[in-house]
């Protein structure tokens, strides 16, 4: 009877001490949304070329790509095509339209009608490997800057994909890059619109 | 059980029937006479020709409440379509395809009221080509980004297409025509040089062939494009059709059936097409078209610009089918078969103001490689022209107007049409057309190893200067494939074949 209630006693200590890592949380990505800002107001955007850290030439054009798709299937936001934006940059004289000055995001409101513009960083793109295991990982973050002062609204950022267990385990080389895309681009589209 | 009707006697209940009555009249405006067609005329203009001759109709009414909307639809061998819905009472229409036609007019008013013509008289329109018309052969356009035995391909393409009664140019006289017009390009024909076909050689339509894929090790691989393009002021695409195979599409028991040969492979393709072909000019191709349903007006959007700051905008909608027409006919590709959702676009939008029931004019634009092999960009715009081709409703311009436009008007878009580049195409003087579609093209993976395409497709309208479609595709060969390779696409050219008409059906349902 009495090695029965060590055992119970042993059972509780341990349900005790597993209640604190139940609360452990992966850090959320850091994001700021301007409380001044009348969104609904945002009618149509201009998404500039995103600036591409990671080492694949194209990654910024295929995840630019599907951004402004995605965007636009939302149906809440018309996304201007990407020839339009490309003659509004050149119409500006922006040498890089990655990284745009307030007075050249001010200056699409004349040229192009937009109601805010949308920059964005590509950090990561492609494999990543850990010992044998391997994954394809993105990381990307986004600015929306509003054209009538060129401030910056809303910023966020999205990371998906990466080694998981089963691919430590089993080595499947995680999820395709395009699944790994649309799942980030889905992550920031629903902290834009949330 | 008694019923008492003492209660009519009170004075107050008189007062609410009194109400009531002036109630019902609300909504009426007095003295509207009901809506009635007076007359339906319908005549041929020009010859009876499928895609020359047109059927002019013009239909008039009386009465009728608000805005009055005439939605036509023909009937063609017991099949009834939508031809055209607007406020115009007439018009006329050219019929794409050979047939015998009645045409209709249904005509809506705001209140709902419908008011239905009646058929008018059988119109009868004639295939555009027959046994004695005349075609050029142009030498085959090389896409594969291979050295492929092109003359070999032209020749045994030339003797299938006369074993099987076609007239064909004699090719002395087309090189003369090639070397005094300095025509370097095969891959479409200019509105110049269509002209000049017809008038100097008296050519009726010309064979355009495309070859995607050229591998000759083992497994071999053979793709080809070949479309008949009409002469004249217009050239015009009259069929297109595709065939890719490669030497494990059918390897069956202990591989017997697989091919080895790349000769036997080109010869089974051409075999493909011309039977296609031939299967098409009987009047059996398979046609994609809108049918169904009741029309009803519905509010749109609104438009500024009265003198109370909006008026309602109202358009006829129905809620048409898709239907596909000689459906039990093989293409060169084979029966056309459901769409599996392996192929569907990873995700898509389409503008709500979009109506896939109406005619429209559809330039394809060469699209944008992005980091893929040399001509994936071509391959993949030919792909949307054959998806394209298939719905009745659409008409899609010869890929060489649109090549001759765009060098016309110096137009190099690297990211895709401006709203300034969509103008010039869209202009009334210059291509007139409806829609843009361009795209761009991030992989192509199709001459060795596993098929693999990924690309993103985008439909500018141009009257209302705005994206009406974007999508992105993408697949490889194996995906959702688990037991002895049961569907898989070995090809690339199948896989694109697959998705593209995921992506136009999906536009146009």
């Amino acid at each position: 009877m009495k090695q029965k209630k060590s055992f119970l006693g042993c059972w509780l200590i341990y349900c005790v001490l597993l209640l604190p890592v139940g609360c452990a949380t992966t850090p959320a990505s850091p994001d700021y949304t301007s409380q001044q800002m009348d969104f609904s107001a945002v009618r149509t955007v201009a998404v500039l070329p995103f600036l591409n850290l990671s080492p694949d030439d194209q990654a910024g054009v295929r995840v630019r790509d599907a951004f402004m798709g995605m965007l636009l299937a939302t149906e809440a936001i018309y996304v201007l095509p990407p020839g339009e934006v490309a003659r509004g940059i050149n119409l500006v004289g922006m040498r890089t339209p990655e990284t745009p000055t307030i007075e050249e995001i001010t200056k699409f409101l004349a040229l192009l009608e937009v109601d805010a513009v949308i920059t964005g960083v590509l950090r990561e793109y492609g494999a990543v490997r850990s010992g044998s295991a391997e994954a394809n990982l993105l990381s990307l973050s986004l600015q929306m800057s509003e054209t009538q002062t060129g401030i910056t609204v809303w910023s966020a950022s999205s990371t998906k994909g990466g080694i998981s267990m089963s691919d430590r385990m089993l080595g499947s080389g995680g999820q395709p890059m395009n699944d790994v895309t649309i799942e980030a681009i889905n992550d920031l589209l629903d902290q834009l619109f949330e | 059980m008694t019923f008492s009707t003492n209660f009519l006697n009170n004075p107050l209940c008189l007062l609410l029937a009194a109400v009531l009555s002036l109630a019902g009249c609300a909504g009426v405006e007095p003295g509207t006479p009901p809506l009635t067609i007076i007359a339906l005329e319908t005549a041929q203009q020009g010859s009876p020709v499928a895609r020359r001759g047109a059927l002019h109709w013009t239909v008039t009414t009386s009465g009728g409440q608000g805005t009055v909307v005439y939605e036509v639809q023909a009937q063609q061998a017991g099949i009834e379509r939508l031809l055209y819905a607007d406020a115009l009472g007439t018009g006329s229409w050219t019929p794409k395809e050979p047939g015998r036609y009645r045409l209709k007019v249904v005509v809506v008013d705001e209140a709902g009221t419908v008011v239905d013509s009646g058929w008018s008289d059988e119109y009868a329109y004639s295939p555009l080509f027959n046994r004695d018309s005349l075609y050029a052969l142009l030498p085959v356009q090389n896409l594969s980004d291979f050295n492929a035995p092109l003359y070999d391909i032209h020749t045994v393409l030339r003797a299938r297409l006369r074993s099987r009664g076609f007239q064909l140019l004699d090719p002395a006289l087309l090189e003369d025509f090639m070397a005094k017009y300095r025509m370097r390009h095969t891959g479409g024909l200019s509105r110049h040089l269509s002209q000049k076909m017809q008038e100097e050689l008296g050519v009726d339509g010309v064979f355009i062939t495309s070859l995607e894929t050229w591998q000759e090790e083992i497994p071999p691989r053979v793709s080809l494009f070949i479309r008949v393009i009409s002469t004249g002021s217009q050239p015009e695409v009259i069929w297109i059709d595709s065939v890719g195979l490669t030497g494990d599409d059918a390897p069956g028991l202990l591989g017997l059936g697989r091919i080895k040969n790349s000769r036997l492979l080109l010869s089974n393709a051409l075999e493909k097409l011309l039977d296609s072909y031939q299967s098409y000019l009987a009047g059996r191709s398979p046609e994609y078209l809108h049918t169904g349903g009741q029309p009803k007006l519905q509010q749109v959007g609104t438009d500024v610009g009265s003198e109370d700051g909006f008026v309602e905008t109202i358009q006829p909608r129905r809620q048409s089918q898709l239907l596909l027409v000689n459906a039990e006919s093989a293409t060169a590709g084979g029966v056309i078969k459901a769409n599996k959702p392996r192929h569907q676009p990873q995700f898509s939008y389409r503008a709500s103001t979009f109506d896939p029931t109406r005619q429209y004019t559809v330039a394809v634009i060469p699209f944008l490689n992005i980091n893929t092999r040399k001509h994936a960009g071509d391959i993949v715009a030919l792909h949307v022209v054959r998806q394209l081709h298939r719905y009745a409703n659409l008409r899609v311009f010869e890929p060489g107007l649109v090549r001759q436009t765009l060098l016309r008007y110096r137009m190099i878009m690297q990211a895709g049409p401006s709203l300034a580049a969509s103008d010039i195409l869209t202009g009334e003087s210059i291509l007139d057309a409806d829609l843009i579609v361009s795209g761009k093209v991030f992989d192509y993976q199709g001459a060795t190893g596993e098929s693999k395409a990924d690309f993103s497709i985008q439909i500018f309208d141009g009257a209302k200067r705005e994206i009406i479609w974007a999508s992105r595709s993408y697949a490889t060969g194996d995906q959702g494939v688990y037991f002895f390779d049961w569907g898989r696409v070995p090809s690339a050219h199948g896989l694109i074949s697959k998705m593209t008409e995921a992506v136009v059906k999906l536009l146009e349902e």
